[in-house]
């Protein structure tokens, strides 16, 4: 998924049977945003500088099953394209590309993050379990996202109830300072490489389901 | 790939008689053109720019090191403009710090210069420059290096003129990991500090 921006702004130009024509309205579009929108008197056009990823309802349950201790990664987005589920917004220098591994799609990547971008991440784990068996929800972001300690979730086991139980996912911060391990990991590579991911892994999965809901990220450009 | 157009005109006319309509026009970030009272051109801006100012002071070390511009305690000390497709970033990988560029493509135009300086006590100091990508083919030009040590502050200017990606070159542009710039130093004493004085990398868009 590239990042192609069409930055277009409608120019509303009618005549005014008093003053003798001009422009009357602006209205602001696709990567671009105004102040008023439409400018109608006096007003600033600016470029759009947050990508996002919104989810409007839960990614369909993936079936657990197995017995010992499975891994299953926490689904993201439908095996359908386009997800209607889901918004994404890449109008900016800042683009998510969602990545497939195996029969799952699981992985956020990005493309064209750069030091001092600021992002906001947060989403529920929605699953459910049988009686007595655990669950050890792990981050395993890569690249640029690679520190575990920037993203707050239960990391201890949960021992199942065998109804539907919930966590939450969170992290805001600074890309370069925040996400990383690596000192001054202050550029991303691409989306293969620089990525957001989550596993569970379970004991004694037999039954029961892993879905995602309430997903929201939000990456802001940085420039002095 | 990334690609971009978003110029337009705008023209403001005279409402004198009808008491409205659009008086001004502000381009705000990302766009260049101003304040449009009258008639004007917005445009994208097509300037991607890291900008390091100065760097820390670190002791010079006898045999060949990476040169570790900037302090790992938080980025922040330089500026960048960073609002369209092209756009810059600092890493540090083994003690170097390097200046990367995401986004490139062919036909953009990219322009390096910054200075070095060192208060080596003895022996020599001779500025390298390492490089990936784009780069590898755009060796810098330097002026005052090597320099002979003796304690006082002396200079090195580094130059890459203006080249353009894919013509200047044949490489084809990958990701910041790959396109990036960095120095290293070669001591044959131990005494005194460098700094990187300045560090200005400049990328234009090519748009046609």
């Amino acid at each position: 998924m590239g990042n192609n921006l069409n930055l277009i702004t409608d120019i509303t130009s009618s005549a005014s049977a008093s003053a003798g024509g001009g422009v009357t309205s602006i209205t602001s579009q696709d990567g671009l945003t105004s102040t008023p929108n439409p400018i109608t008197g006096t007003g600033t056009i600016n470029q759009v500088r947050v990508s996002s990823m919104v989810s409007s309802s839960p990614t369909p349950q993936k079936a657990l099953s197995g017995s010992g201790t499975t891994q299953f990664a926490v689904p993201v987005y439908g095996l359908a394209y386009p997800d209607s589920s889901i918004t994404v917004v890449n109008r900016g220098r800042v683009g998510f590309t969602l990545a497939r591994s195996g029969n799952t799609i699981e992985r956020i990547g990005m493309n064209g993050v750069q030091m001092d971008d600021t992002m906001t991440l947060a989403f529920d784990v929605n699953f459910q379990c049988p009686a007595s068996s655990t669950v050890i929800f792990t981050w395993e972001g890569a690249g640029a996202f690679d520190d575990d300690s920037a993203f707050t979730f239960t990391g201890t086991p949960i021992t199942c109830t065998g109804g539907s139980q919930s966590i939450s996912v969170s992290a805001s911060g600074t890309v370069g300072l925040t996400f990383s391990t690596a000192a001054n990991d202050g550029y991303t590579s691409n989306p293969q490489t620089d990525y957001l991911q989550m596993f569970g892994t379970f004991t004694n999965p037999s039954s029961g389901f892993i879905q995602m809901d309430n997903l929201n990220i939000q990456v802001t450009q940085f420039s002095d | 790939m990334a690609t971009i157009r978003s110029t337009f005109g705008v023209f403001s006319g005279e409402t004198s008689g009808g008491g409205s309509g659009v008086t001004q026009v502000i381009a705000g970030t990302g766009l260049t053109g101003g304040t449009i009272t009258t008639s004007g051109t917005i445009a994208k801006n097509a300037l991607s720019e890291f900008n390091g100012g100065t760097g820390v002071s670190l002791p010079v070390i006898s045999g060949t090191s990476g040169v570790n511009a900037y302090t790992n305690s938080g980025l922040g000390t330089y500026t960048q403009v960073n609002n369209n497709r092209v756009s810059t970033g600092v890493k540090t990988v083994s003690s170097t710090t390097r200046v990367g560029i995401n986004g490139l493509t062919a036909g953009d135009t990219v322009t390096l210069s910054g200075q070095l300086s060192t208060t080596c006590t003895s022996g020599t100091f001779t500025l390298a420059a390492t490089f990936g990508g784009i780069f590898t083919s755009v060796a810098p030009a330097f002026t005052g290096n090597p320099v002979t040590c003796d304690g006082s502050s002396q200079a090195i200017g580094f130059t890459i003129t203006t080249f353009q990606v894919g013509v200047t070159n044949s490489d084809i542009p990958s990701n910041a990991n790959s396109e990036y710039f960095a120095f290293e130093y070669t001591a044959t004493a131990t005494g005194g500090n460098y700094i990187v004085d300045s560090f200005l990398v400049d990328v234009n868009q090519f748009i046609k």
